[in-house]
């Protein structure tokens, strides 16, 4: 078990290395510098590329950024928020990211949860009929078109809510861009549950309790609701580091100070140090995520753990 | 018991959901007091001496206020200074600062504060991509130097006399030195606050910024989506304005803005491209000129059938610039006759510089006749029946340089059009080095009112292009000599000289003249755009409704 768990790590800690050593050797093929100016002169160009130590070859520069990276220091930005440390950039934005990526993970899974469950053990017309018109909006429709939707008709025309994000009031001006994201997240879950409550429910063992005369609520959570939980606790995770790469348009449209506009921003800039420092985070969210998931595979399931070890 | 729970749990939620409520509507009593401004892009810096785009300017003109302003008439007026002289020779500069003037902390602004404040764009530790305000725009003594290292800062040829006297002595007379001063590079810096803070970490959060301006940044962080700043009572001209302050929101989303500027969340919005379709023909929208152009960029290095001017300006004349404004921009655009653009540059009567756009009609005016029989000259010249052209243009242009395409091919036989669409990287590149094209589709915004802002880009060697005329070069040069500066009327003469022969050369093709549009809400005075799209704030006000 301890060497398994050593042996995943130590492939974590490579894997974010190597995705690193192919960001900083891509970043170098993008057109143009992180100083596109048509009003500097070559010379200043130059002076500002030794000013930031990118005159120095590339793999010089990668030993270097690991070294300081080892020290918490992922250099400075050199355009888009001229020399501020880059982690004082990503902690002032993460949070943001991550209040409206957890929230969004939060209701949209308890609203699944309880949709898939509905459908799963009332199975009327009209809740199917709610269940598959709720699923497939989510699934079909990206959130930025529901975002859409959302501020033209909550924001716009009935002046409901705000339709931009405050960060001296994030409770209500968070609404529109969590109602967004966290359908998407029903719909998955919803399906997901659904299918599994309707394995659970044909199991033998909620057979018996059936005929034991059981009622039908006892059934519902102590058996159904418990055991059809347990696989989709393992999507959460997987959904969570979705939320947090993929709600980029989300950011831009609710004007959220998050890491996803910091990312686009940094690419159409050329800011590297802010790219590669965004790139870390989000390969080591994914990474840390797998891992995760893995011990937790490893306690669910007792072959993962004699693996390797008999052979 | 369980019942008392209950009851407990849903009273803390009320009072937690009434709390929230109550704050947000005294934010929004606030606001409405406040000046609700959105912005398409957050500020790279809040360092004045750091600023070198739009959005820093703009952030920046709020808090800032330098030696020269534009008034709501784009003329040049004394902001901190209460007035200039120059010496004979027309090299040094002497500002006198207006008495009583503050910090946003109450302590005195002085001669040392612009004198630091100079030094430090200068400085190549502080590597400031807005350097060149001071080694090419105008030429102060040892910039160059300095900027590049070669010599020690304490070398820059600025000094305080007094307190209240800032002396800037220059390398070549530039005439339009107060303009060129109204940019925030040029605002003062206070040495003690620089030095407390560190002055790396100036201007890094609303508590590093000390303020010379109408206002006092105290919500900022690189980067924000929002910055809040309150009235500045030490400005020296906070008696002609009551806002109590100003609320930015930085909304990527141009859509997003417009509707939050129909429900009333905000007081002034750009609405360029796509959404201008939506504000067109409301009474909130103005259109604000700029001192930017755009034009076609000739190489004739690359492509010998360029050399030839009967080509060039065949191309020049085929365009139908007026249709392409109307029919494919739709907004902001002016046809360009010349490459000074109209309502910034003035005579010394101050009539306009460009005048009535009829000056250059000859070489660039639409005409298809015209141009086809220019095109059959040069074809004949050259000796042959078609001639091949690429035209590069950052991929956002591309209806543009299709429509460009359409109108040279349909007119002028033998006629090939290449389109090579490029990214705003690759088009910046090209745009600076003057290599890698035969035509392309540039930009330019002038940083200073004079037309030479626009017409270095053609001096020999400047970088930026493939032209070189040595009557060209002495007609500038002969422009900043300190007789043809002192003589009324003489330097304009000159210039116009310049541009006469860049034009009937066609070593330009001009293109457009733009402009930015904003929609004010009604009950907002005093809100104008300079020509360098600032925000021009003395007079700005908000009559509450």
């Amino acid at each position: 078990m301890g060497k398994y768990l050593l042996k995943k790590i130590l492939i974590s800690i490579m894997t974010i290395f190597v995705i690193l050593l192919i960001m900083f050797l891509l970043l170098q093929f993008m057109p143009g510098s992180p100083f596109n100016d048509d009003k500097l002169s070559p010379e200043q160009i130059e002076m500002m590329r030794q000013k930031y130590g990118l005159d120095q070859p590339v793999i010089i520069r990668f030993f270097r950024y690991v070294a300081n990276m080892f020290k918490g220091d992922l250099g400075v930005s050199y355009s888009i928020s001229a020399n501020t440390p880059i982690t004082t950039l990503i902690a002032r934005r993460f949070p943001v990211t991550m209040e409206i990526g957890l929230v969004s993970l939060c209701i949209g899974t308890f609203a699944g949860v309880v949709l898939g469950l509905l459908s799963a053990f009332f199975r009327s017309r009209v809740m199917n009929v709610i269940y598959s018109v709720l699923t497939l909006i989510g699934i079909a429709v990206p959130s930025y078109l529901l975002a859409m939707f959302l501020s033209y008709c909550l924001g716009f025309r009935a002046n409901l809510l705000p339709m931009l994000y405050d960060v001296r009031d994030p409770f209500t001006t968070s609404i529109m861009p969590v109602a967004a994201l966290s359908f998407m997240v029903m719909a998955i879950i919803g399906q997901f549950t659904k299918a599994e409550a309707m394995d659970v429910m044909n199991s033998d063992y909620v057979l018996l309790a059936r005929c034991q005369g059981l009622k039908n609520s006892t059934i519902m959570v102590k058996y159904i609701l418990r055991n059809s939980l347990i696989p989709v606790i393992t999507m959460v995770g997987n959904l969570l580091v979705g939320l947090l790469t993929g709600s980029l348009v989300i950011e831009q449209m609710f004007s959220i100070p998050g890491i996803g506009t910091l990312l686009t921003q940094a690419i159409s800039s050329n800011d590297y140090n802010v790219v590669l420092g965004l790139c870390f985070l989000y390969s080591g969210m994914y990474i840390t995520v797998r891992l995760v998931l893995d011990i937790l595979y490893c306690f669910a399931d007792p072959r993962v753990r004699l693996g390797g070890t008999k052979s | 018991m369980m019942k008392n729970k209950n009851t407990l749990c849903t009273l803390l939620a009320a009072a937690v959901m009434l709390s929230a409520l109550s704050g947000c509507s005294a934010i929004r009593e606030k606001k409405k007091s406040e000046l609700n401004i959105a912005i398409g892009a957050s500020p790279a810096t809040m360092d004045p001496q750091l600023v070198s785009d739009t959005y820093s300017g703009r952030m920046t003109s709020l808090f800032t206020c330098t030696l020269y302003m534009y008034d709501e008439n784009n003329a040049t007026v004394p902001g901190l200074a209460e007035s200039m002289e120059w010496s004979e020779d027309n090299l040094t500069a002497t500002y006198h600062l207006k008495e009583g003037i503050k910090w946003s902390d109450g302590s005195p602004i002085t001669a040392d504060d612009f004198v630091y404040a100079f030094k430090h764009l200068a400085d190549p530790q502080t590597a400031s991509s807005a350097v060149y305000l001071i080694t090419s725009c105008c030429i102060i003594q040892n910039a160059v130097e300095v900027s590049k290292g070669e010599a020690p800062v304490s070398e820059l040829g600025v000094s305080a006399v007094d307190h209240q006297t800032f002396q800037v002595k220059l390398e070549v007379p530039c005439p339009y030195l107060n303009s060129l001063f109204t940019m925030p590079d040029f605002a003062p810096r206070n040495r003690a606050f620089c030095e407390n803070v560190g002055s790396d970490n100036y201007a890094t959060s609303a508590d590093t910024i000390l303020s010379s301006g109408a206002f006092i940044p105290d919500l900022y962080e690189p980067l924000a989506a929002q910055i809040h700043m309150k009235k500045n009572p030490y400005y020296i001209f906070a008696d002609d304005s009551d806002l109590p302050g100003v609320n930015i929101q930085i909304v990527s989303d141009s859509q997003q803005a417009m509707m939050c500027f129909e429900t009333g969340v905000f007081d002034i919005v750009s609405v360029n491209g796509s959404v201008y379709e939506l504000a067109e023909g409301d009474a909130c929208l103005h259109d604000y000129p700029t001192v930017s152009t755009d034009f076609i960029k000739i190489n004739c290095k690359t492509n010998q059938y360029l050399g030839n001017k009967n080509i060039r300006m065949a191309l020049s004349k085929v365009i139908d610039r007026k249709s392409l404004a109307d029919d494919v921009l739709r907004t902001g655009y002016d046809p360009l006759y010349a490459m000074s653009p109209p309502g910034y540059f003035t005579e010394d009567d101050g009539t306009d510089f460009y005048g009535d756009g009829s000056r250059y009609l000859e070489y660039a005016g639409f005409d298809e006749n015209k141009a086809a029989e220019l095109w059959k000259q040069g074809l004949d010249e050259i000796g042959t029946s078609s001639v091949n052209v690429k035209l590069t243009y950052y991929s956002g242009n591309s209806a543009l340089a299709e429509a460009i395409e359409a109108q040279a091919e349909k007119a002028l036989p033998g006629c090939d059009i290449e389109l090579d669409p490029v990214t705003q990287k690759e088009y910046l590149k090209m745009s600076s080095s003057g290599d890698g094209f035969d035509l392309l589709i540039a930009g330019w915004a002038a940083d200073y009112g004079d037309p030479t802002s626009f017409l270095n880009l053609f001096l020999s060697g400047s970088g930026k292009n493939i032209y070189s005329n040595d009557e060209f070069d002495g007609l500038l040069d002969k422009a900043n000599e300190s007789e043809i500066i002192n003589t009324p009327g003489e330097r304009n003469k000159i210039l116009h000289q310049a541009e006469d022969l860049l034009m009937s050369e066609a070593a330009v093709i001009p293109l457009f003249s733009v402009e930015d549009s904003v929609l004010v809400r009604e009950g907002v005075t005093g809100f104008t755009e300079t020509p360098t799209s600032a925000y021009s704030v003395k007079k700005l006000d908000k009559e509450v409704r």
